[in-house]
């Protein structure tokens, strides 16, 4: 029976991405509509790869510095040494992983509110190394003039001169990243995660090596937050060391607490509906702050769960309602369930 | 040279105290709590705005100045306590990041009731002390003896009192309190409105020396934060430990580099101190409870 609801879902999904792949042509290539979806897609993958560090240990404030790595490594190939573009995009992935490697490997020895701190610390020191060296990194100002995304493969070349193309790269990372992610955590790693994250010593007497999973998680993280940087550098076209301060992580924190935790969908629903959310409130830009902080608060006070805990309410209503009474009949002789 | 060390050193002392007034505080509420308070910072920038409400604007003395802001943030911080982390305690991350939220909401309504513009309070007391050669701000010097003594007061509150003791009792060993007859709810409060009154009271005693806008706090919480780290965050006497060495880093840093280096610098000794004792410098471990 689950098998079959899977299916469902599974070709639920696939819809939905066949849907996604028209919207420049629904939309007319309306810029500002398409700006929005990619902006969602890099905000999903940000979320999705903090959250999966997330499924083996405690928060990681360093995730986002790790993606800026990237982004800067980006970038600078780019502007300095001229490398094409997808030279400059694997590399960047390579660099977030290399970069992540030993953070983490410092930060694992703590765990609860030191690892966080000792994570945030470190993320600091080298958004502090951004802003400090004005070469290479620009310095306060921000790294500008990033050029935009060219790929020439040998016979093919495409120059990325609307929203349109950044559209569907975002779309095809955004799957690639959810669907790698979710599989590993549908595989027996991903149940060790579990275990990890519910109990490590327990974990670690049953035989599964805790940093060796931890740190597994982590570069797999890294790796497809490296891409995200990159990308994100090469579309927005400039790149700013107070982005990866506090702006960026309070994004990833709100999103994935109101979308929830517990499955692959909070982020993604997280993303999405704040998006929605942030059109209507267009005019009151100025307490946008105080509207996240609300949020933010309201949301772990009365709904830790998140979006996805309440989706998951109402379906359970569903069925309590409309769906066919099985408890009941339970006790019964089988000739008359 | 000797007059600049001379003004390193006084500058040094002056931040230092500051910096206990400022986390001291925090340091109490998490021993009493387990709650990790990031809207700490606004207290102090909502501090120093009573202070330039009451002092600046209308004109009022600056010892009222004070006293309105320790009572201001006091009150805050248990209406706070109430309202948003009583839930909570024990579920530090939660309560963070929960603190988050408050200090972007106390952000904003200091934005709508002050305005962006640096606001600057005049000098307590004006012009110059001629201190072993070296010209310096009265202003600064009255400073000191005022931190200090409000840093004695509440360490005479802690150790002298009773409830002082209970709360250090609490801090120490929460079942063992309560099976003492510590009454633990009132403690949680107590810790609170102290620890908020002595943030508050900072951004009184900052206000003379720095421009007051409403996007100082997160800085503010990031020095608090850095400092109860460092220190230890079940250990006082660490605290103070770590608002020394913060307060010199800083006093030294800005006079021989350049003030652009300190966080960079401060950063870089937390990272240490969290790795090599993941307790601060004085504390112990935290179990988790």
């Amino acid at each position: 029976m689950s098998r079959f609801r899977n299916l469902g879902v599974y070709a639920g999904v696939a819809a939905a991405i066949v849907l996604l792949f028209f919207v420049p042509t629904i939309s007319g290539g309306s810029t500002f509509i398409l700006f929005t979806a990619t902006s969602i897609f890099f905000y999903i993958n940000l979320c999705q790869t903090f959250r999966f560090i997330n499924l083996t240990s405690d928060w990681s404030f360093a995730h986002v510095t790790v993606m800026g790595m990237g982004a800067y490594a980006s970038a600078l190939l780019a502007i300095k040494a001229g490398w094409p573009f997808l030279a400059c995009f694997f590399t960047a992935s390579l660099v977030s992983v290399a970069i992540c490697l030993p953070i983490y490997a410092l930060s694992f020895k703590t765990k609860g509110e030191t690892f966080f701190w000792l994570t945030w610390a470190i993320g600091e020191v080298i958004r502090q190394v951004w802003i400090r060296f004005k070469n290479p990194f620009g310095g306060d100002a921000g790294l500008g003039n990033i050029p935009k995304i060219v790929i020439s493969l040998p016979g093919l070349r495409v120059e990325f001169l609307s929203q349109v193309p950044y559209y569907y790269m975002g779309l095809v990372l955004t799957v690639v990243t959810n669907a790698f992610l979710y599989a590993v955590e549908k595989s027996r790693i991903g149940l060790n995660f579990k275990v990890i994250a519910s109990n490590s010593d327990l974990a670690s007497s049953l035989g599964i090596n805790v940093f060796r999973h931890r740190m597994l998680a982590v570069v797999i993280a890294s790796f497809f937050v490296g891409f995200n940087g990159s990308f994100y550098a090469h579309w927005i076209g400039f790149l700013s060391p107070r982005d990866y301060g506090l702006s960026f992580l309070l994004l990833t924190l709100l999103y994935v607490i109101v979308g929830g935790r517990q499955t692959i969908w909070g982020a993604v629903m997280g993303v999405t509906a704040f998006y929605l959310l942030n059109l209507q409130l267009k005019p009151f830009q100025q307490y946008i702050l105080a509207v996240y902080g609300g949020v933010l608060i309201l949301v772990l006070a009365f709904f830790s769960d998140g979006l996805e805990g309440l989706v998951k309410l109402v379906a359970s209503l569903f069925k309590r309602v409309f769906g066919r009474k099985r408890v009941a009949t339970e006790g019964l002789p089988l000739n008359r369930r | 040279m000797g007059a600049q060390i001379l003004q390193v050193i006084v500058n040094g002392v002056l931040l230092s105290l500051l910096y206990v007034l400022l986390s001291s505080g925090l340091t109490m509420i998490y021993g009493v709590m387990r709650i990790l308070n990031w809207a700490h910072g606004s207290l102090v920038m909502l501090g120093a705005f009573l202070v330039y409400f009451v002092f600046a604007k209308h004109d009022i003395n600056y010892v009222a100045g004070l006293i309105v802001a320790i009572i201001g943030m006091a009150a805050l911080g248990v209406i706070v306590e109430r309202l948003i982390f009583k839930p909570k305690r024990n579920a530090v991350l939660t309560a963070f990041i929960m603190s988050m939220g408050v200090l972007y909401i106390l952000e904003v309504v200091a934005e709508v009731a002050f305005g962006t513009q640096s606001r600057f309070v005049p000098p307590i007391i004006p012009g110059f002390i001629k201190v072993g050669g070296v010209l310096m701000g009265s202003n600064r010097l009255i400073l000191i003896p005022i931190a200090l003594a409000l840093a004695l007061a509440y360490w005479a509150f802690l150790e002298r009192t009773k409830w002082g003791r209970a709360i250090r009792a609490t801090s120490q060993n929460k079942i063992g309190a309560g099976l003492a007859g510590v009454n633990i709810e009132w403690m949680a409060v107590l810790a609170m409105a102290t620890g908020c009154g002595l943030a508050g009271a900072a951004g009184a005693l900052m206000a003379p020396t720095i421009g007051i806008t409403p996007f100082i706090d997160t800085s503010l919480s990031w020095k608090a934060f850095i400092i109860v780290f460092i220190g230890g965050r079940l250990s006082l006497i660490g605290t103070v430990l770590g608002a020394f060495l913060v307060g010199f880093t800083e006093s030294i840093v800005t006079a021989y580099w350049g003030p652009e280096w300190v966080i960079m610098m401060e950063m870089a000794i937390l990272a240490l101190v969290l790795f090599f004792r993941p307790g601060g410098l004085l504390g112990v471990e935290v179990k988790e409870d």
